[in-house]
């Protein structure tokens, strides 16, 4: 969260500092004891938006410490409210830090209850601050903002003590007490200017020190197996040479003076501090780390959290909006395109109309439906195309007889075989023979997948004359006849169902031969399917 | 439980123009989607619309395409009496004038009731209905050749027909053929086709 003004209230003024070209500058200044403030209050009004956080740097600010039972977070809220309204009953702005396990090893978790104790001032700033509706996310003390200075110390000077004292001066000479014990604020005071040690009086201070650490935590003795790291921070150069001259001057102190510049380095502070100035230290730290723990009541942070709601609902309103005329626009020029093609549509659709039109005027004028004619032309077409020709059967049949002159033909018959579909991979020896006996037995007529082609069968009845009883030579001839019949194109298969004996190994055959001069004849009955229409040899 | 006292005043403070900017996206992606989706609808309607007429088009110059084709054999075919219904009394009258005039030895005709004529070539959609009526001939030929010229002169009479089956037996082959009797006695089944026209076509073909 960035703090746009902070004011740093201390016992004599309240400063208002606005952040500016990447530090906080002092804008304006009251007196809590003798006035109000509306000059900070008429700058906040006049310069709107922004987060303002407090600094409250006032001697009564009480630290105490305790110890919880590990309890659900509910259970825990409840009973650190209770113990906080009993450790400090008489304010309003107190607040309880958990510092999480105990060092001990004991079941529980650390905690500090801090307290603004006389909070009249603060009070009455946030009340008018909160009458004026400018929104306050925070008030703190430079203790609760301690942490990561320490943090920042410790890390740059390499000293890890178990225990820490950091101390500040502000830029009246008070000094500001921090104990810290495993990185966890103890406690911390703040000095009157008539009683803290002024710059280079180290005896004094350590007197203090002492003094400090045993008001803080009186079970802790500082001495050389138990040092206490004391961080000087910000004191003049003199001051700090005094220190490094003295070599921390008591066996348990460990005194390390550290210069404001290198500390607001490490911070990632951009501005130029002065010594003396460490209060000013802490309102740079608000912009970068937020404080341990909040002051503030829940009442108090109404106009802050009003204000987050408006800054999200603003921000939630700008992205739906811009959202919202993106998708109108991209549905403006879709509307666009749309207009165009429904322009174009119109036209094809006029234009096949009017040949719609004419085709309707051409076709009411005409009579029969073409379709209907088309039929029937169709028809028509197959059925001369399959038609039965005689004078092709008897030719077929005249060309075989003139190369067999001895062959009489008695009788001669046909009839159109069913309908069936030719299989073109046949072996050649089948496909002779086979379309005949598949069209007989399976009448298969259905078919649609293949054009079916129809045939015809040719029954031949006959004799040979002269035939002068020479079995063999009938044969022949019966034989050369079929084969030239077979020799056509047109013929499918040749069979003969009687032949002038019936030699065929499983018959029974009977003759006779004798002196009487009885007439013998030597017939036969040939049938031939023969190829008509469609179908192709 | 503290009910909540918002502060309107101060919520409504700075949003004056986020919410202006807010209504105005709404109302124009509401108001383009209303208008964007009626057109979208007339833009659909408006294509099927040309679809159907574009079918209409192509059936038209489908027609007129077939009449164009078909026309004039169509009429043929009406001239010649294969469309139209069933011509028996005229294809009795051709039997027995080419009878007559070849000098047949004889010659009998039986006819049979008409029936609608189903093969594999004709395709229900593609060719029209046919209806055939059946006509047996038992002859009697001096030679089998006119058998040929029988037939000859009954294709040159008007209508279609197909011989279906025939047999032709020598009377008596030991002795010589006689030129004014009979030496082949025929027996031959005759189809007569016919062509329905006009609306008994169409009812065929609703009736199919």
């Amino acid at each position: 969260m960035r703090i746009q003004h902070v004011i740093h209230l201390d016992i004599d003024r309240g400063v208002l500092h606005t952040w500016h070209d990447g530090s906080y500058k002092p804008i304006a200044s009251y007196s809590p004891r003798s006035g109000k403030p509306s000059t900070l209050l008429s700058f906040l009004r006049q310069n709107g938006s922004g987060t303002i956080g407090i600094i409250v740097d006032v001697l009564e600010e009480e630290h105490s410490r305790d110890r919880i039972a590990r309890l659900r977070q509910r259970d825990q809220k409840a009973l650190l409210e209770r113990k906080l309204a009993r450790t400090f009953p008489r304010t309003e702005f107190s607040t309880a830090t958990l510092q999480g396990r105990s060092a001990d090893k004991t079941q529980g978790k650390d905690v500090l209850f801090s307290a603004l104790t006389t909070p009249d001032h603060v009070r009455t700033l946030v009340e008018q601050l909160a009458a004026a509706k400018l929104p306050v996310a925070w008030v703190c003390s430079p203790a609760l903002l301690s942490l990561p200075v320490l943090e920042a110390l410790q890390a740059q000077t390499g000293k890890r003590a178990a225990a820490a004292l950091l101390v500040t001066r502000d830029q009246d000479g008070r000094l500001r007490v921090a104990f810290f014990r495993d990185r966890k604020l103890i406690s911390s005071r703040l000095l009157r200017k008539s009683l803290s040690a002024p710059p280079g009086d180290m005896l004094r201070l350590l007197r203090q020190l002492e003094e400090s650490v045993r008001y803080f935590d009186p079970s802790f003795i500082v001495s050389a197996t138990n040092p206490v790291d004391v961080f000087l921070l910000g004191e003049p150069e003199v001051a700090r040479q005094d220190a490094t001259a003295a070599g921390g001057g008591h066996e348990g102190f460990h005194i390390h003076p550290v210069d404001l510049d290198s500390i607001t380095t490490a911070l990632g502070i951009r501005a130029q501090l002065r010594p003396g100035q460490a209060d000013l230290l802490f309102l740079e730290t608000l912009r970068r780390h937020a404080p341990a723990a909040n002051y503030l009541p829940a009442g108090g942070r109404r106009y802050f959290q009003l204000e987050q709601i408006r800054k999200y609902a603003r921000a939630a309103c700008l992205v739906l909006g811009s959202a919202a005329l993106l998708a109108g626009t991209w549905n403006g020029l879709s509307l666009m395109d749309t207009s165009v093609q429904a322009r174009e549509l119109a036209n094809s659709r006029d234009t096949v109309a009017a040949g719609v039109q004419t085709h309707s005027e051409y076709q009411a004028d005409s009579g029969m439906d073409p379709l209907q004619m088309r039929q029937v032309v169709s028809a028509w077409q197959a059925l001369v195309a399959n038609r039965t020709e005689p004078r092709a059967i008897f030719a077929l049949v005249s060309r075989a007889v003139d190369q067999q002159p001895r062959l009489q033909i008695d009788a001669l018959e046909w009839s159109p075989l069913a309908a069936f579909k030719p299989v073109s991979e046949m072996d050649p020896e089948e496909s002779s023979d086979a379309p005949a006996a598949t069209a007989e037995e399976s009448g298969d007529d259905t078919g649609t997948s293949t054009p079916a082609v129809s045939r015809i069968r040719i029954t031949v009845r006959g004799h040979i004359e002269p035939f002068e009883r020479n079995y063999p030579l009938a044969f022949a001839e019966l034989e050369r006849f079929m084969a030239s019949l077979r020799a056509d194109p047109q013929v499918a298969s040749v069979n003969a169902r009687q032949q002038p004996l019936d030699i065929r190994p499983g018959s029974t055959l009977t003759g006779e031969v004798s002196r009487e001069d009885k007439a013998e004849e030597a017939t036969f009955a040939i049938d031939i399917v023969m190829r008509t229409g469609n179908d192709q040899a | 439980m503290i009910k909540p006292d918002p502060d309107w005043g101060f919520l409504r403070q700075g949003m004056l123009l986020p919410a202006f900017c807010l209504l105005l996206g709404a109302a124009l992606w509401g108001t383009t989607t209303i208008y964007r989706t009626r057109l979208d609808n007339t833009l659909e309607t408006g294509r099927q619309e040309l679809a159907s007429i574009e079918q209409e088009r192509n059936e038209l110059i489908s027609r007129r395409k077939a009449r164009e084709q078909f026309s004039a054999t169509y009429r043929e075919l009406t001239a010649s009496s294969i469309v139209g219904p069933d011509q028996r009394l005229q294809w009795v009258q051709a039997v027995r004038s080419s009878a007559a005039s070849l000098g047949l030895p004889y010659l009998r005709y039986t006819t049979g009731p008409q029936e609608v004529f189903t093969a594999p070539y004709l395709m229900t959609g593609i060719s029209a209905p046919v209806f055939d009526s059946p006509m047996d001939l038992q002859l009697g030929l001096v030679h089998e050749v006119d058998l040929l010229r029988l037939l000859d002169k009954l294709a040159a009479s008007p209508g279609l027909f197909h011989v279906r089956s025939c047999k032709l037996e020598r009377l008596e082959h030991n002795t010589a053929a006689e030129s004014n009797q009979a030496n082949l006695s025929g027996s031959c089944q005759l189809a007569w086709f016919s062509i329905p026209s006009g609306s008994s076509l169409a009812a065929a073909n609703h009736g199919e």
